[in-house]
């Protein structure tokens, strides 16, 4: 059996099994969520009406693990702050950098692919010889 | 600024920014589809909604990367800035519509997993080619697609002011920087996907003259920005930087000075100068390059007020900036580069009017 293709069906299986069970575990969340935890962590929440909560839902399945340590934070009377996050400095770091990734990124890999592109098979008659 | 959230809090701006984006939308792909189904009859409808999809949310990642430098170059782009939230959100919705038509075209109704399919089709593939390397003229590339699909949508699900509030603005500004790798992934999927099969040379140009235009557009806001940084305090003493004269700053409107590294903004107001924190607390925007408004400086972004003395946005908001101890020696303006205390009150050096 070829090691490659093995290696990336692997992670390919392990890649989707973790998406669906945190998929799974984030929808199963999001009810309790949006049921009682949505106004403990934002009392001004407490009368949403179904169009923000819809809105806010594909966002309560993929984030659920960090909301639910706020959901806990908020019963136990803890600190809802947000995080502090990066500076301002530090921002503009990372957006030098990325786009320093990309300078080289786009010529790389524009120029890998189209350089292995294979030739157009030639034209083939019709109808095939066999059926003249 | 708003103390309830609602689903979208619309206004005339954001209507006449939708109205126009789905003008603009509906006249792309309507035309695109049109002009291919006349040429390629043979086309199926899902293949036309597959690859006009694709095709607008491409166009839209180029327009949606370019607001951010064009607004840091002319001021007259910022109101393309404002709801650019829509345009991201729109173009997740394209890039779902792609993906769900090409799962189903390609992946499903088989006895695959279609999920499983899209990540395994070419498994085999994916070798290991002496001397060359890994054999990229068979990479497989649903996956990049895939990859830039996950970000685009955990992107679009955050968009909401919800979280923004709970995420904060710089955790939330740095999530959003992952636009980047969704236009890197996206440009592999294309790549190695539609030009492996697509001879035309329009489309390698018309992709890389996108990497090229957006590209040069960075370049040249960076380099505006780098100049800004570049001019740094003038002189130090007594841990103060002296950052400007009382002339350069304009009455009513804010200039961007740099002191130890980090950005501030002066006010003049009433023959005032004051110091505030050059970051608005909404979505990180530069408050020294807006203007002052009913007695508060005013982010240019979102119009997000800061009151000039401490601060403080005015009641009943609680969102605050820095301020910073100004003093003036004749006509120059020394600053402490070391934010003060939250809400700490800084009445302003008195200027000649």
């Amino acid at each position: 059996m070829d090691l490659v293709p093995a290696v990336y069906r692997a992670v390919a299986a392990v890649s989707l099994g973790f998406a669906a069970i945190h998929l799974t575990a984030g929808v199963a969340f999001a009810v309790a969520f949006q049921v009682r935890g949505l106004a403990s962590v934002d009392p001004t929440l407490r009368r949403a009406g179904l169009g923000l909560r819809l809105v806010l839902l594909p966002g309560v399945i993929l984030l659920w693990p960090w909301l639910a340590v706020l959901w806990r934070r908020a019963a136990t009377g803890g600190d809802l702050l947000p995080p502090a996050g990066p500076s301002p400095e530090r921002l503009r770091w990372l957006h030098r950098r990325a786009w320093w990734a990309l300078l080289i990124a786009g010529p790389l890999i524009l120029g890998v692919a189209l350089g292995v592109r294979r030739p157009p098979p030639p034209p083939q008659p019709w109808p095939p010889s066999a059926l003249r | 600024m708003s103390l309830s959230l609602r689903a979208v809090d619309w206004n005339r701006q954001k209507r006449l920014y939708d109205l126009s984006l789905g003008a603009l939308l509906t006249l792309t792909l309507g035309a695109y589809l049109g002009v291919t189904a006349a040429v390629s009859p043979e086309s199926t409808a899902e293949t036309l909604l597959l690859r006009g999809a694709a095709g607008a949310s491409l166009v839209l990642l180029h327009v949606i990367l370019a607001i951010g430098p064009l607004a840091r170059l002319d001021p007259r782009f910022l109101p393309l800035l404002y709801n650019r939230r829509h345009l991201g959100v729109t173009m997740a919705a394209l890039a779902t519509l792609h993906a769900g038509l090409a799962v189903f075209q390609f992946h499903a109704l088989g006895d695959a997993n279609p999920w499983w399919s899209v990540l395994t089709a070419y498994a085999s593939d994916v070798r290991w080619a002496w001397p060359t390397g890994l054999n990229l003229a068979h990479l497989p590339f649903e996956p990049f697609g895939a990859a830039a699909w996950c970000v685009l949508a955990l992107m679009a699900a955050t968009s909401h002011d919800f979280w923004l509030r709970r995420l904060g603005a710089p955790v939330w500004k740095a999530l959003h920087c992952g636009v980047y790798l969704a236009y890197a992934l996206l440009l592999a999927h294309v790549a190695f996907g539609f030009l492996q099969s697509e001879r035309s040379a329009v489309f390698p140009v018309a992709l890389g003259a996108g990497w090229l235009g957006l590209t040069l557009l960075h370049l040249a806001a960076a380099a505006r920005e780098a100049r800004l940084d570049r001019s740094a305090a003038r002189a130090r003493e007594d841990g103060l930087d002296r950052v400007a004269t009382c002339a350069e700053v304009p009455e009513g409107e804010g200039k961007v000075v740099v002191a130890d590294g980090r950005r501030v903004a002066l006010f003049r107001r009433a023959g005032r100068i004051y110091a505030l924190a050059n970051v608005c607390r909404h979505q990180g925007g530069p408050l020294g390059e807006g203007r002052i408004v009913d007695g508060c400086a005013t982010c240019p972004w979102h119009g997000w007020n800061y009151r000039l003395e401490d601060g403080c946005s005015p009641p009943p908001f609680t969102e605050l900036v820095s301020t910073h101890r100004l003093r003036r020696l004749g006509e120059d303006l020394w600053l402490d580069p070391k934010p003060s205390p939250p809400g700490e009150v800084h009445p302003g050096v008195p200027v000649a009017s």
